[in-house]
């Protein structure tokens, strides 16, 4: 029967025992796929990212928006002293 | 283990480790409590994230090539000679799984297999929480503006790289800067604190206060913590933690008659990772005994306000932490007590001079009380060997001094300028201040009034239906 362990049985010399994970000598294999997938999350969260705060920058600069975020009454006419 | 004291040593050894690093656990438990306590309601959930997500990302990346690091570069490299190699540590080698030590590995002898197979791991993530506490301490200095997604690149950069080039250098017993400045740094004043305040220091530069957080006249507005009880139950965590990370700064049993053979039987003791013996005894007294300096200076300098004086009491344990294997408790006492000081007037002095925000007190307490730490350690260790081996340079006041310039400036400060300032040149640093304003979790917060109003809006509907 093919298989992917390095081990056959337990009852065996323990002292003989090295790598018991599956798919001993795969290993830069598995290093690049675990790299590769590092990598497209930060690309991912990078490009999502400026994505949202560019679409909530648009929300937030409709009419009044921003002012009822803050819990201003109307307009921001209150807000230049703050955006320096 | 090849016999049962041998198996017994390693296998102790093994345990010794796994447990520390559970208890360093509450040091990240406490960072997040602590961040999402300090932030303003409206942007608790991004800082909580933030820090959170950290965890993985240090951790995938001190897989691939923090843990190298470590070993490879402790001659500099080109300082005491070249790379070092260390097979064990390389991200596809067999004895980064799971491996019972029984087969000699790739480029290992067998006693070195059967070792590192019981220990690599234990190792690893106890390095690996003292890269998210490097991380983790930047984390708190920026919240409220900075992009999640480049404060984690930031993260790597200082939790895979830097901090572990410097452990390199000077923290292993064989680092360049122990054999040639006689650098001593016992519990990482220097090594983790000063350098993720150095750095912490230069992404707070390049990122800006937040909106408000200056009068026009450039006195600073005071931002009160949204919840002070998350803010001191953080801290008590990060307290707690503490133990684990000074644990996990010992080796817990080796033969020190084994490290420079001089005659004699074998002599068993707990080591520092300079492998200059030490006691848990010794370094419980002088943790709790900095601890105290710190808590009461921290309550004296700041007339009782609460965050500076549980901050005062890290800062006195981290100001200690250089020399706290040999310390006497009265000197670790006081030594923590005088950092605290300094820490908080450098931090009032810093904010008003150069309109520093730093939400969490970060650079002050781990960069300022860091330094200092390490610099007093020259004075006080003044003559001390630096190590068990011959021909290392004993502690000195320039060494330290050096050292600590070396841990503020150089791997703290620098790399972590040139960075913020990349990322600030892409855009990708800060968020849009309309974004700042209305809030980090504008977005949850609004979609939750909503999902709110339309659950009370059903029940009144229900009420009205039963009612009638």
């Amino acid at each position: 029967m093919s298989s992917t362990e390095p081990v056959d049985s337990w009852v065996t010399d323990p002292s003989s025992l090295g790598p018991i994970y599956p798919l001993v000598g795969w290993e830069l294999l598995m290093l690049g796929l675990c790299v590769a997938f590092s990598i497209a999350f930060m690309v991912w969260k990078l490009k999502t990212e400026h994505e949202h705060y560019r679409e909530r920058v648009e929300h937030l600069r409709e009419e009044g928006k921003l002012a009822k975020a803050l819990g201003l009454q109307s307009g921001s006419a209150n807000l230049g002293d703050e955006m320096t | 283990m090849d016999n049962e004291l041998s198996a017994l040593t390693v296998l102790f050894t093994e345990f010794y480790y796994w447990v520390t690093v559970v208890m360093m656990f509450l040091i990240h438990v406490g960072f997040c409590l602590y961040e999402v306590g300090v932030a303003r309601e409206k942007n608790k959930l991004n800082t909580l994230m933030k820090n959170a997500m950290l965890i993985p990302i240090i951790t995938v990346t001190f897989f691939f090539f923090g843990w190298w690091l470590y070993f490879g570069l402790q001659n500099g490299p080109g300082i005491t000679g070249g790379l070092k190699s260390a097979p064990w540590s390389e991200p596809w080698h067999e004895l980064m799984g799971p491996h019972l030590g029984g087969q000699a590995a790739d480029r290992m002898n067998d006693a070195d297999t059967a070792t590192w197979a019981r220990l690599n791991g234990v190792f690893w993530a106890a390095f690996l929480l003292f890269s998210w506490t490097a991380g983790s301490i930047l984390s708190g200095a920026v919240i409220e503006r900075i992009r999640s997604g480049a404060f984690w690149l930031l993260a790597i950069l200082v939790g895979s790289v830097t901090w572990v080039i410097d452990a390199a250098w000077g923290w292993s017993d064989s680092g360049w800067m122990v054999q040639i400045l006689g650098y001593h740094d016992a519990y990482a004043s220097g090594v983790i604190h000063a350098l993720a305040g150095g750095s912490a220091l230069a992404i707070l530069i390049q990122l800006g206060p937040r909106i408000g957080r200056f009068r026009a006249d450039g006195t600073p507005r005071v931002l009160p913590p949204h919840n002070t009880w998350l803010v001191i139950i953080g801290l008590f965590m990060i307290y707690t933690g503490f133990w684990g990370f000074y644990a996990a700064c010992n080796a817990p049993i080796l033969n020190i008659n084994d490290i420079n053979p001089q005659g004699g039987g074998p002599v068993f003791s707990a080591t520092t990772i300079y492998l200059t013996p030490t006691t848990l005894s010794a370094i419980t007294l002088n943790f709790l005994m900095s601890l105290a300096g710190g808590l009461l200076m921290g309550y004296m300098v700041s007339k009782g306000d609460p965050f500076w004086t549980f901050s005062g009491g890290l800062g006195g344990i981290i100001t200690a932490s250089a020399g706290n294997d040999l310390y006497h408790p009265y000197q670790a006492m006081l030594i923590g007590a005088c950092g605290v000081w300094c820490a908080y007037k450098l931090h009032y002095w810093v904010e008003r001079r150069f309109m520093i925000d730093d939400a969490v007190g970060a650079v002050a307490v781990h960069g300022y009380c860091g330094s200092i730490g390490v610099v007093v350690a020259g004075f006080v260790l003044w003559g001390y060997p630096s190590s068990p081996y011959d021909g290392y340079a004993p502690i000195t006041p320039w060494g330290q001094l050096l050292g600590a310039v070396i841990m503020f400036f150089v791997l703290g400060f620098l790399p972590c300028f040139l960075a913020s300032w990349a990322l600030k040149k892409a855009g990708i640093l800060r968020i849009p201040w309309e974004v700042e304003l209305a809030g980090m979790d504008y977005e949850i917060n609004v979609d939750e009034t909503e999902q709110r109003q339309e659950y009370s809006a059903a029940e009144r509907a229900e009420l009205g239906r039963r009612m009638s």
